[in-house]
């Protein structure tokens, strides 16, 4: 077999830098104790790896470190903030972008709960735009407006601070999806002013897969989703009061928060404005390179080169062909609708699909040149 | 020497308690409260020399940092 290209960063970063793999490594064989259940010396230092991960991801984001909740995935990070914030029988507003980890939750909530929600355009990213459509949707109950930060499929970008800074003059909770943008764009947790930001560790942020994250702020009341053991106040039948506890039941993996934890320094010693620049050039040298091809469509072209997100469909044949071929050349990118059929919507029109090319910071100029002559090879054999 | 323990919650809640106390030069060790000694079960707290103990609660306090009752004699 030659060499693997990987292409499919969106979906998680591949491969890891050497730190995160020799921190969860070191983890299993020196701190494989349960953190934050007993005072042993063994679960001291699972601890010490929980708490060394929450302080580094409180640095990056500006946050405390109690603000700073550790979860499996954003998918478990949204359910946790979306069903904690959204009360019955209100309205929520989402994104016409937003990934299924989003949009799934919500129509849970409208069949169990009475909750109504309405979808507001993005407009490809126009501010202003974007803000008059949320003003204009917004209801005397609507009770949580939803943000995906940047889209898994094409480089759009909401507006975060200032539909936050709306929200908090109407009262109403505000939850940002930031699993595309943590690691690529720089966030401040509390200059944002958001009820809850919610990523993927395993994406932007170099962690393990098994890790995500929810930045909730202090000023909100948020409803549990999971209760169990919270290694403290066992006497008490409701979970603890107070985060990061409170919305962590059960025991967290050290090995994984410790990863997560060196993932998030290797950003801050690299720089994220280093890490975003590359990858984002690799994404706008690649659509150039394909830009020519007849039979090939690009979606979002006014956008690209703003992320590592290339999407686009071959004329003639179907995005799963094309990712086949594409796979059988030992390169990896995915197809199909990424679990966003809103955003696919919004941004590919056709509503089956289309092949992802998404870029992490150890792809090459030379990974660029030959996915694209892959690509330029399918589509001059799909003309009639 | 005598220990004191100064009656906390979570890790978390223990671990910033110890950093902070540990940068005004008071060095503590973050210890498991007997559940029959709090009112909600166990607890982590931190061990302090109980010469210090008063500073320590000040410095929590100063820091915002919620602890509980400071408890008698430990080890020693």
């Amino acid at each position: 077999m030659g060499k693997i290209i990987y292409a499919d960063n969106a979906a998680t970063s591949f491969p890891k830098p050497a730190e995160v793999l020799s921190a969860v490594s070191d983890a299993m064989l020196y701190s494989g104790g349960n953190p934050s259940r007993g005072s042993h010396i063994i679960s001291q230092r699972a601890s010490e790896l929980i708490y060394n991960c929450r302080e580094n991801i409180g640095e990056f984001f500006n946050c405390d470190v109690e603000n700073v909740v550790l979860s499996f995935n954003a998918t478990t990070a949204l359910n946790t903030a979306i069903k904690g914030l959204a009360k019955k029988n209100t309205h929520i507003l989402i994104s016409d972008i937003e990934h299924n980890a989003v949009l799934r939750p919500i129509v849970s909530l409208c069949e169990k709960y009475g909750c109504t929600y309405d979808v507001y355009p993005t407009f490809g990213g126009d501010k202003n735009l974007i803000i008059a459509g949320i003003k204009s949707r917004i209801k005397d109950n609507t009770s949580l407006i939803i943000a995906n930060h940047a889209s898994n499929i094409c480089s759009v970008r909401l507006p975060v601070e200032e539909i936050s800074a709306l929200c908090r003059e109407k009262n109403i909770s505000f939850v940002i999806d930031a699993s595309q943008s943590a690691g690529q764009i720089p966030i401040d947790f509390k200059k944002v002013g958001a009820s809850a930001i919610c990523m993927a560790g395993h994406k932007g942020l170099f962690g393990p897969q098994g890790t995500g994250i929810m930045l909730v702020s202090d000023s909100v009341r948020m409803e549990t989703l999971i209760e169990g053991g919270a290694g403290h106040s066992s006497v008490e039948t409701h979970m603890p009061e107070a985060a990061p506890e409170r919305f962590e039941a059960g025991t967290y993996s050290a090995p994984l928060a410790a990863g997560l934890s060196a993932g998030v320094e290797f950003i801050m010693r690299e720089g994220i404005e280093k890490i975003s620049k590359k990858e984002n050039v690799l994404a706008a040298d690649f659509a150039d390179e394909i830009f020519g091809c007849r039979e090939t469509v690009l979606y979002d072209s006014e956008h690209i080169g703003k992320s590592p997100i290339v999407l686009f469909n071959i004329i003639g044949k179907t995005p799963a062909e094309v990712s086949r071929y594409i796979d059988s050349e030992n390169i990896c990118t995915r197809s199909g609708l990424h679990c966003a059929p809103l955003a696919h919507k919004t941004i590919a029109e056709e509503g089956y699909g289309a092949v992802r090319v998404s870029f992490g910071y150890f792809n090459t100029g030379k990974d660029v040149k030959k996915i694209a002559s892959v690509v330029r090879k399918i589509a001059e054999n799909s003309r009639f | 020497m005598k220990d004191c323990i100064i009656v906390l919650s979570s890790m978390t809640i223990s671990k910033r308690a110890q950093k902070g106390l540990q940068s005004f030069g008071i060095v503590s060790e973050i210890v498991s409260v007997d559940s029959k000694l709090t009112k909600n079960g166990c607890s982590f707290g931190l061990t302090v020399d109980c010469y210090k103990v008063d500073s320590a609660v000040e410095i929590l306090d100063r820091k915002r940092i919620k602890h509980g009752e400071v408890l008698g004699t430990f080890g020693g």
